[in-house]
């Protein structure tokens, strides 16, 4: 089977898994019941850990701690992070200078790139289940002004959830890719996305398939949580009565519901009626009035705008589009103040939530091979080098190096008859060696004995394209040699890489297949249960004796099959006996469903008649 | 406190990766049709790595020139790119894979060198002398230079005794800027040098010779502005 790299766009509130099928066609995997989001929530709770769509519901839970927007934390320090820290619900402590989210029911604390590696994880298994293959390489996104920690720390969440990441690439970069620019189509486009809570602006500089970020700006904290926001506090100074009931979270959060949706249907309709009888509140919301309350937040994304074009010296005309991203950009407002600025094309047929993952499972295909026209370079995030006499750090590449690098430097012993040199192989960018992150330690034996200074040893470092290292000893006299292979990560301390990598093994070894079975099983075991139900409750005039024994016989094969091994074999018979009873399912449907309107229907004078 | 075996610098020879060594970079090392200096073998199409004697210049296929245009060093850099870039060869052979790997790495060492204007001068001086690249290779500062370094040392530790390093930056900077102005109005006259009178010229060894000087003492007063922000 080819092996398949996923993209996979790591958002502040939703994340996205998407591939492209053989037909050329970029896919984003849905999940069982078919959404494609999956909200960046993780929830804690004595009754375990829960990611997505049921962590979000736990909201609101006082037992469960709910993380959310965790991208924000990702390789920063607990200092850097004290302004988001202040915007989050839950409890964020100081762990050895990172911030950590405590989870009292297992007794430890999440970092950022953990609460990343079990939204992957959950990427990963959607994607495996989808594909029915295992899934280990992925393309993940950035934003354009991640640092070289945050885009380490991402890698890193990555290597956790079992993930290799190939590469790390710019959201905006990827918003291109997933439009088809760059094979032949030169020029400079802005990228303006708006998410739920993050603006980000880029101006991106494509020649003959070369992607370059030429500038980037933008507000961490401006999205369309503050239209929601902007909308309750309207109907606050409509009805003072509600305001006095938003104090309890629960109606608070049916509010920003509420304001969610007459939004969305703003950006279709020119009025809404809101009405919430049970607080006795009636109102309509038209888009001209919703247009004057976003006004501040339109303004504020220009001003964004323009910052990153006077630092890049350029001026709209020099922009040759403009790409839209992120839901928030549906709104109608933010379309028609964006394409006034610029007066330039707007690029917004691709759907603005999944653009950035499709774009990733472009990348994600031209490093499967299969396809030559276009080529993203990247560097390295932190210096690499060894540790020189006297604890000092001796760099061989310098952060930010374009890659593949090479870069050879010659060593020498430090006393007389010394035999073996060890070489410590650091990252990060201080002078001392104890300060930078150790990657690896190895001992080149063997040199011949002779007065110190005189051994020449040649040491090479090579990082390929995907950021792996080698680090190569080599004594010129006898060509003894020694070497060691590298994967860099960050945002963790020297002990948790160590437990994280033996973790990460783990979870590498685990076997796909066992995976695969326990999940069919336990679908298997559900749709079984649903169909005995069913079969106990029909009778003949529903289900005839006929369909009734064909559905008994692929029962029958489908026990079988749980029985055995072969999770594949489990996942086929159910989606059989699924089929055959699925005429059975719409029958029962319709039954109930006409049960339940005829307890409930007035009848019109027509029906009467009829 | 350092371990007795820890691996130490070597103040000189300094050396930077040179191609991969073919066993005859004059014929392909598939189809063994003779090459003249080809990135890819016309006949069957392979990369091919460069061979041993290939300099920064012609690894990018550019003029040995001190003055470059910028933008034809990014077209030539991204076409080398295009060529080599790993990325571009997933499913080839492990030998072309390698190959790419070692010819990629050397056009991104190319192109960094080269984009620098003060590593570029750096590079062309001994590119022009016939040695090995050697970027750390120290050229000797005549007395009076020396000097004058140490009294502008002097004269900055009393500058930044103040709260501020202002005033020293300032001061440095009244020096670096009208020294590397003099450094890139030498490169129109070296390259001119080079082409009318050839690479053995007594003239143009004298040019280089003032020229290393400068980017010598350029880097001495970066290391004291270096020190100055770091005080602050």
């Amino acid at each position: 089977m080819k092996k398949i790299v996923v993209g996979i766009d790591l958002g502040t509130t939703h994340s996205l898994v998407a591939y492209r099928r053989e037909d050329g066609h970029v896919e984003v995997i849905p999940d069982r019941d078919g959404r494609v989001l999956l909200p960046s929530v993780v929830a804690l709770s004595k009754d375990g850990v829960r990611v997505g769509w049921s962590a979000r519901e736990r909201i609101n839970d006082p037992e469960t701690t709910v993380i959310y927007a965790a991208k924000r934390l990702m390789g920063r320090s607990f200092e850097e992070t004290e302004n988001d820290r202040s915007h989050v619900s839950y409890p964020v402590v100081d762990w050895n200078g990172s911030p950590a989210i405590p989870d009292p029911s297992r007794n430890r604390a999440l970092t950022p790139p953990e609460v990343g590696a079990l939204i992957l994880k959950e990427l990963r298994t959607r994607a495996e289940e989808a594909l029915g293959q295992s899934v280990s390489d992925a393309v993940v996104t950035v934003p354009a002004y991640f640092n070289d920690g945050q885009r380490q720390a991402t890698k890193d969440a990555g290597t956790l959830a079992g993930l290799n990441v190939l590469r790390i690439i710019n959201e905006p970069t990827a918003a291109a890719l997933a439009y088809g620019l760059g094979s032949g189509k030169d020029g400079l486009f802005a990228v303006f996305d708006l998410g739920g809570g993050t603006f980000d602006f880029s101006l991106l500089d494509i020649r003959k398939g070369i992607f370059e970020v030429r500038a980037t700006n933008g507000d961490t904290h401006l999205g369309g949580e503050d239209f929601d926001r902007a909308i309750t506090e309207e109907w606050f100074r409509i009805s003072p009565k509600l305001a006095s009931l938003a104090k309890r979270p629960e109606v608070r959060d049916l509010l920003r519901k509420e304001a969610e949706r007459a939004k969305i249907a703003l950006s279709s309709k020119t009025k809404v009626e809101v009405a919430l009888p049970a607080a006795g509140f009636r109102s309509t919301l038209t888009r001209d009035r919703l247009n004057e309350l976003v006004a501040p937040f339109v303004e504020r994304t220009l001003a964004c705008v323009r910052n990153a074009l006077s630092d890049s010296g350029s001026t709209t005309g020099d922009v040759d589009g403009v790409i839209l991203v992120g839901g928030s950009t549906r709104f109608p407002r933010f379309k028609e103040a964006v394409g006034t600025f610029f007066g330039k094309p707007l690029f917004d047929t691709v759907d603005p939530d999944l653009v950035v993952a499709e774009g990733a499972a472009v990348q994600a295909d031209i490093l499967s091979g299969r396809r030559k026209d276009l080529l993203l370079l990247d560097v390295t995030p932190l210096s690499l080098g060894i540790e020189t006499i006297g604890g000092v750090t001796s760099t061989l590449i310098p952060r930010n190096t374009t890659v593949p690098a090479q870069a050879k430097e010659l060593f020498t012993t430090y006393v007389d008859g010394q035999t073996n040199v060890d070489i410590h192989v650091l990252q990060g960018e201080r002078e001392m060696a104890k300060d930078n992150r150790s990657l690896a330690r190895f001992t080149l034996a063997g040199i011949p004995p002779l007065p110190a200074g005189t051994p020449r040893i040649e040491v090479t470092f090579q990082i390929d394209a995907n950021g792996i290292l080698e680090v190569t000893a080599r004594e010129q006299t006898t060509g003894k040699t020694s070497n060691v292979v590298i994967h860099p990560s960050y945002g963790l301390g020297k002990e948790d890489v160590r437990d994280l990598l033996k973790e990460a093994f783990a979870h590498v070894q685990e076997d796909f297949a066992t995976r695969l079975l326990a999940d069919a099983r336990t679908e298997a075991q559900t749709v079984l249960n649903a169909t005995l139900r069913a079969l106990g409750r029909v009778k003949e005039d529903i289900l005839p004796e006929t369909d009734r024994t064909a559905i008994l016989h692929q029962v029958d094969l489908m026990k079988a099959a749980m029985e055995g091994t072969d999770g594949r074999k489990v996942r086929d018979e159910t989606q059989a006996l699924d089929k055959l009873t699925q005429p059975l399912a719409e029958r029962l449907m319709n039954q109930s469903i006409s049960n339940a309107l005829a307890g409930m229907a007035l009848p019109k004078e027509d029906d009467t008649n009829a | 406190m350092p371990k007795t075996g820890a691996a130490t610098n070597r103040p000189e020879g300094t050396s930077l990766p040179t191609g991969t060594r073919a066993n005859d970079p004059s014929v392909c090392w598939n189809c063994e049709k003779t090459l003249a200096d080809e990135d890819v073998c016309p006949s069957c199409v392979k990369v091919q790595p460069f061979g041993q004697e290939r300099d920064y210049y012609s690894i990018l296929g550019l003029p040995g020139r001190l003055a470059l245009d910028p933008t034809l060093l990014v077209s030539a850099y991204h076409e080398k790119s295009r060529t080599f870039h790993p990325d571009h060869h997933v499913e080839d052979s492990e030998k072309v894979q390698s190959i790419t790997l070692s010819n990629a790495s050397l056009v991104n060492l190319a192109f960094r060198t080269l984009r620098d204007p003060f590593q570029r001068a750096q590079y062309f001086i001994g590119h022009i002398k016939g040695e090995p690249a050697r970027p750390n290779r120290k050229a000797t500062l005549p007395p009076h230079v020396l000097m004058e370094i140490m009294e502008l040392k002097e004269e900055l530790e009393v500058l930044s005794s103040g709260k501020s390093s202002e005033k020293a930056e300032q001061r440095i900077r009244a020096i670096i800027e009208p020294l590397e102005q003099e450094i890139f109005n030498s490169f129109s006259t070296i390259d001119s040098l080079l082409e009318h009178e050839g690479p053995s010229s007594q003239n143009l060894s004298q040019a280089l010779g003032l020229l290393s000087e400068r980017l010598e003492k350029r880097s001495y007063l970066q290391n004291l502005f270096r020190e100055v922000k770091e005080i602050s």
